[in-house]
C-alpha cells in the first residue's frame, strides 16, 4: 500500500514538475528583487479583468469582468461592468461601493474578511506579498510565468483560504493572473489584462459620490 | 446589577414580542370582503420563488447588514437534485461567506467564514433562510385572509417549529411577503419585488430583532 502510495505521488510530481518547474534559491532571490523593485517603481496600475469563479455546486463557472484601477498606497477601484455595473474602491480604511446608484461607505473594520481580501489583491498586483510573513511561498515557473504559491500561515485566514498562485509576467514581472483556492473547494481565477503601469489616475476615480 | 440584568432582559422580549408577525388589516376571507378572485385556484400559489419547479439556479447581487457589519457579494442559489435548495454567499473576489443547504426538512451550514461563526446567530438565521429557501410542502395553510388596503390574499400556515405567513397578489397568482418565527429573536420578514418572467428581481429579507437585512439584486436565472 506504502509503495502504492509512493508511486502515485512520484507521477503526480513528475506531471506537475512537466508544468511548473521549481526554482533554486538564487532564482527565487531574483525573482523577488525584480518584483519588489517593479513594486516600488510602480506608483499606478490600470486594467481590465476577468474573474472566474468555480463552485463545487456549479457545472458552469460564474464569469464577471470589469476595470480595476490601483494607486499608491493604498487606493483600489474594482468595477464590474459585466454582467452586472458595480463598483467597489477602497482608499485606506474606507471602503465605498456604488450599486446602481447608491452609494455606501464603511470602515474596513466592519468587514475584516474584506480588508484581508484587498490586502491579499493589493499585495499580489504591487508584488508587496512576496514580503509578508503571513504567507510560506513555493516558487516555479513555466514557459510563460513566474509561478508563486502562498500558503497561508495564520489560523483565521487559513480558514477561507488554502492558497493563492500569483503568476508573474517573465518581461515586467508584474501579475497577470491570481488564483485564490479556497478551503471549501471553491476557486477563483481573476486575469489582469490590457495593464498599463505609471498612468495618471485622478485621485477622483477612487471617490464614490 | 441583577435587577438591572432582569430589566433589560425582560425590555428585550416585551419590546420583541411588539414585533407582529400577523400582516397587518386582514379579514376573515370567507366574509368576502372585497377579495377579488377569490375562492381561488390556491394550490397555484407557491411558498417561495425559489422552489417554483421551473426554478435552477440564481444569481443575486447582495449586501447583507447586520449591527454595524456590512458584507457586500454575490448570492448563488440552486436547486439541489433531491428538491433542496443551496445558497452560497461570497464577496466581490469570489471567497465564501457562507454556503447552506436545505432539502425541506434539515437545513445545514456547509461552510461559514470565522467572523460569522456563531451558534446563536445561525440559530436565527436558520429560521430566516428556511422561510426564504423551503418549499414548505408539509405545510397546510389554516386560514385565508384579504389584505383590506391591497386585496391581497394572506394565509397562516405552520412549516415544522415554524408560524408562517405568506401574502400573494391574487391577480398574477405570486408571493409579495413571508413573514415568520419559531421564537421571538428569529422573526423575519421577506419581501419579494419586480417581477419579470414570474421571478423577483428583488428579494429583501428583514430580521429586526438583531438588526439583519439581506438585499438581493437578480443578475440571472433559469
Amino acid at each position: 500500500m506504502h509503495k502504492l502510495l509512493l508511486i502515485l505521488s512520484l507521477m503526480i510530481f513528475h506531471v506537475a514538475g512537466a508544468q511548473n518547474k521549481p526554482l533554486d534559491a538564487i532564482a527565487i532571490q531574483r525573482i523577488k528583487q525584480n518584483v519588489l523593485q517593479t513594486a516600488k517603481t510602480t506608483s499606478t496600475i490600470s486594467s481590465d479583468f476577468i474573474q472566474e469563479k468555480e463552485m463545487s455546486i456549479l457545472n458552469d463557472k460564474i464569469i464577471t469582468s470589469g476595470k480595476f484601477y490601483f494607486k499608491k498606497e493604498r487606493s483600489l477601484r474594482w468595477e464590474y461592468l459585466h454582467p452586472f455595473s458595480y463598483v467597489i474602491t477602497l482608499r485606506g480604511d474606507l471602503i465605498s461601493v456604488n450599486d446602481e446608484g447608491v452609494v455606501k461607505s464603511f470602515n474596513t473594520q466592519s468587514n475584516k474578511v474584506f480588508s484581508e481580501v484587498n490586502r491579499i489583491i493589493i499585495g499580489s498586483v504591487n508584488g508587496t506579498l512576496l514580503d509578508d510573513d503571513s504567507f510560506i511561498a513555493l516558487y516555479s515557473q513555466n514557459k510563460d510565468y513566474y509561478i508563486v504559491s502562498l500558503t497561508p500561515l495564520s489560523a483565521t485566514l487559513k480558514e477561507n483560504l488554502e492558497k493563492i498562485v500569483l503568476f508573474f509576467d517573465k518581461t515586467d514581472h508584474t501579475v497577470d493572473q491570481l488564483e485564490m483556492f479556497e478551503s471549501t473547494g471553491d476557486f477563483t481565477r481573476i486575469t489582469f489584462i490590457k495593464k498599463q503601469l505609471n498612468q495618471p489616475i485622478p485621485d477622483e476615480v477612487f471617490i464614490l459620490r | 446589577m441583577k435587577y438591572l440584568f432582569f430589566g433589560s432582559l425582560l425590555g428585550i422580549v416585551l419590546l420583541t414580542g411588539c414585533q407582529s408577525l400577523k400582516p397587518p388589516h386582514l379579514s376573515p376571507a370567507s366574509t368576502g370582503i372585497s377579495a377579488p378572485s377569490f375562492p381561488l385556484d390556491t394550490s397555484s400559489l407557491l411558498p417561495s420563488p425559489l422552489v417554483s419547479p421551473a426554478f435552477e439556479k440564481a444569481l443575486f447581487k447582495a449586501t447583507m447588514d447586520i449591527r454595524d457589519h456590512h458584507l457586500t457579494g454575490l448570492v448563488f442559489v440552486k436547486k439541489m437534485p433531491d428538491s433542496g435548495c443551496r445558497m452560497v454567499f461570497s464577496n466581490e473576489f469570489g471567497m465564501t461567506y457562507f454556503d447552506v443547504e436545505t432539502d425541506n426538512h434539515h437545513f445545514q451550514v456547509n461552510y461559514c467564514f470565522a467572523p460569522l461563526d456563531k451558534k446563536m446567530l445561525w440559530k436565527i438565521l436558520k429560521t430566516d433562510f428556511r422561510l426564504l429557501l423551503e418549499s414548505g410542502e408539509d405545510q397546510v395553510p389554516d386560514d385565508w385572509f384579504v389584505q383590506d388596503s391591497t386585496n391581497f390574499l394572506a394565509c397562516k400556515s405552520r412549516q415544522g417549529t415554524i408560524i408562517r405567513w405568506n401574502v400573494y397578489d391574487p391577480t398574477e397568482t405570486i408571493l409579495m411577503e413571508v413573514r415568520g418565527k419559531s421564537s421571538f429573536t428569529d422573526l423575519a420578514r421577506i419581501t419579494y419585488a419586480g417581477y419579470q418572467n414570474g421571478f423577483p428581481s428583488r428579494i429583501k429579507l428583514v430580521n429586526p430583532i438583531i438588526k439583519l437585512e439581506i438585499s438581493l439584486s437578480l443578475i440571472s436565472f433559469n
